[in-house]
Formats: C-alpha cells, structure tokens, sequence
C-alpha cells in the first residue's frame, strides 16, 4: 500500500468524527502535517518513507478517535468527580435489590429463569436509567449557571419548624380520627366496602387498644416539642421509647395477623404496616446516630 | 528503587509547561507560520509540543478570535498560515505582563522573599 494511502484513509477516518463544518479544513490541514511529518522521518533515516514507517508514524500519532477527540471542545460533566462513588453505589444498590426481591421466584420454581430476565431481570434497568437521565438534566442545568446557593445549616438541629409541625399534628388528628371512627364508619360505607374493611371482633376487643395509648402519648410529645419550640434531651429519649413501643405492637400485629375479617384486606394491612415498621426502624437507627457523643460535640462546636 | 511511576516530575512540569503553552505558540505567531513551521520554531526555542495538541489549540485560538489564517499553495502542499490579529497582539502584550508579574512573584517565592 501507498504511504499516502495510508495517510488518506488515516484522515478519512479522522474527518468522520468531527463536526461537518470543520470536516475538510482539519482534514486537509492534518493531511499535510502528517506527510511532513512523514518526510522528516524519511530524510532523518534516510530511507523513502515506507508502510512500516507510516504505520508506526500513525500510531504514534494516536488512534483517529483520539485524534479527533482533540478537536472538540470538552465535554460538560454528567456526574461531578464527588458524585461518581455514590452514583455507582445507588445504580448498582438499586439493581440489586430489585433482583434480590424478584429472584426468589425463579428458585422458588415459580417463574423460569429466561421468563424472569426478560420481564423483571432487565426491567430493574430501569432504575440506572432513571439515575442517568436525572444527572442529564442536573448536569443541563448546572451548564446554564445554575448553582444552588450555599446556606449554614441549623445551627440547632433539635430546633423545631414550628409551621410544619402544626401541619404534621393536625393531619396526625385528622388520621388518627378516621382510624378511630374506621369501626363505625366502614358499615355505612356502600357496596362491599363494609365487608372489606370490617375489623376482626377480637383484634377490636383485644389488641387493638394499645394503640389508643401509643396515639395519645406520641401527640402529647409532639405538643410537647411545638410548645418547648426544641426537642429537649427528655423528650429525644421519650421520642425513642414511644418508636420502640410502635414497633413492638406492630409486630405484634404483624405476628398474630386476624385484623380485617377479609383475608385480602388483612394481608395487604400486614404488609402495609411492615412498610411503617421499617420506617420506624430506620428512623430509630438515625436518631440514635446522631445520638453518638461525637456528632453531639461536633454540633456544639460548630 | 522507585517505580517510575511514583516519581510525580514528569507530570508536574508537563503540567507546567501545558500553563504556558498558549503564551508560547502567540509568541510565535507574531510572524506567519504554518502549523509545523511553529512547532519546529518551538521546538527549537526549547518548547517542544506534539503535534496533536498544537493543531487543534491553533483552532481553537482561531474561533476565539486571537488568530487570523489563511491557506496558501507554495512549494508544497497546501498550508494553513497563521499569525496574531490584532486581538491577539493585545492578548498576547496582557499575558507577557502577566507572565513578567509571574515570574517575579515566583522568583520572591523560591528565594524565600518573605517582603
């Protein structure tokens, strides 16, 4: 093969890379470096340029992508440096957990290992893909100038937003009215309403007034927090004790199970209050986090 | 013996010599010079610089609106010729300055100026 074959296809290659506007001007400027460039190694070894001299000459030079590459002006950042370690964490974590949920199945022998990759297997793809286009749009904004203006954070973190406290109590009333009056309303309610939210006799009589007592204790610490305006030492370790308590009766519940007379409505209330049984729970880890005398210490100083 | 790898010098002053490299190709652009006469000019004042890089920061230069070219056919294949416009010749006398300031305070530095 020719050198400036080699050359030319070596430039072709270059030139489909880059944008059309500046496709022939870089081509034929590139072009003529690189013969130069092959003339003086010719002349320096003092032998007629050949295809092992343009090849090692070209490779030296760089892969035409890289070549390319070059040419434009650096790319806007997707995911900032500090981001990329929790990024991957989150978009991997996110796939695994799905998988973990849905793969029992496939070893339970309810659903064939193909049938499962091809409906939840590759669907859990979802989740990086959703984290991706989110850091489109987060890096889209950032290009605009965008940048969220930086502010102290509490300096007392157990101070208490009053407003949105007020609006937290009224809804815990709000709701904790409907779960009351839920025995009474739910045989007024029409069609098969009352027989699907109708409560088991016993669980009424018998397991059910604890939470009575957990209510009433949990609104007299949060009335106790919004009158102080701070969650004081006290009512933090109160606050933990009432957590501990909701979960020992939700699990409770949870166990004995026998809430609604319909199985359908009993089931989906089991796994509903598994939900708020992880919720506390997390919470509770948190709480007792920010419990540790070194974050404690921390705060103050700063 | 250490792993070339953990000698960081190499990297460092290719970075720094990466800090002058515009100052140094506008230096030499205040004669006409086509892509590989300047980096010949360079490299024989001591400031090599590869051809992949010099090419596309001439580019860019040039859509900044520092550089003025032209293409022309001489004894030899076409080449694209270069030189400072007037925008450059301005850019280049604020960055000289702010070289010369550089040079000074740097110098204060090493020698342990503390004035």
């Amino acid at each position: 093969m020719n050198p400036n074959d080699v050359i030319r296809t070596y430039v072709a290659e270059v030139m489909r890379r880059l944008p059309g506007r500046e496709r022939q001007e870089v081509g034929l400027e590139l072009h003529g470096l690189l013969g130069e460039m092959l003339a003086d190694r010719a002349q320096s070894a003092g032998t007629p340029a050949d295809d092992a001299m343009v090849l090692a000459m070209l490779r030296e030079f760089g892969t035409p992508a890289q070549v390319a590459e070059r040419y434009h002006p650096a790319g806007a950042v997707v995911i900032p440096a500090m981001q990329t370690r929790s990024f991957a964490l989150f978009a991997f974590g996110g796939v695994a957990l799905q998988w973990a949920l849905t793969l029992p199945r496939v070893f339970g022998g309810d659903q064939p290992l193909v049938a499962w990759w091809f409906s939840a297997g590759l669907g859990a793809l979802w989740w990086p893909g959703l984290m991706v286009m989110s850091a489109l749009v987060a890096a889209l904004i950032r290009s605009h100038g965008w940048q969220p203006a930086w502010r102290p954070r509490m300096v007392d973190p157990e101070r208490v937003n009053r407003p949105v406290m007020l609006f937290g109590l009224v809804w815990f009333v709000l709701g904790v009215a409907l779960m009351v009056s839920l025995p009474w309303v739910a045989p007024m309610l029409p069609g098969v309403l009352p027989q699907v939210f109708a409560f088991d006799d016993g669980f009424l009589s018998r397991r059910a007034w604890p939470v009575l007592l957990l209510w009433g204790a949990t609104f007299a610490l949060q009335l106790s927090a919004y009158r102080q305006g701070r969650w004081s030492s006290l009512l933090r370790r109160l606050g933990m004790l009432s957590s501990l308590a909701w979960v020992a009766l939700l699990l409770w519940w949870i166990a004995v199970g026998g809430m609604f007379q319909a199985k359908a409505t009993d089931d989906g209330a089991r796994g509903a209050l598994g939900v708020v049984v992880l919720i506390v729970v997390i919470d509770l880890a948190c709480r007792l986090y920010r419990e540790r005398p070194s974050m404690r210490q921390l705060r103050v100083a700063g | 013996m250490a792993d070339s790898s953990d000698n960081p010098l190499p990297k460092l002053e290719l970075e720094l010599r990466r800090g002058v490299l515009v100052v140094a190709v506008l230096s030499q652009l205040r004669e006409v010079q086509y892509g590989y006469s300047l980096r010949q000019a360079l490299a024989r004042r001591g400031m090599p610089i590869e051809e992949g890089t010099l090419y596309p920061l001439l580019r860019r230069l040039e859509k900044q609106g520092v550089l003025a070219s032209e293409w022309r056919i001489e004894d030899g294949p076409p080449r694209r010729y270069y030189r400072l416009n007037d925008a450059g010749e301005a850019l280049l006398a604020e960055l000289t300055a702010s070289w010369h300031a550089l040079v000074g305070t740097m110098a204060g530095l090493l020698e342990g100026d503390t004035a």
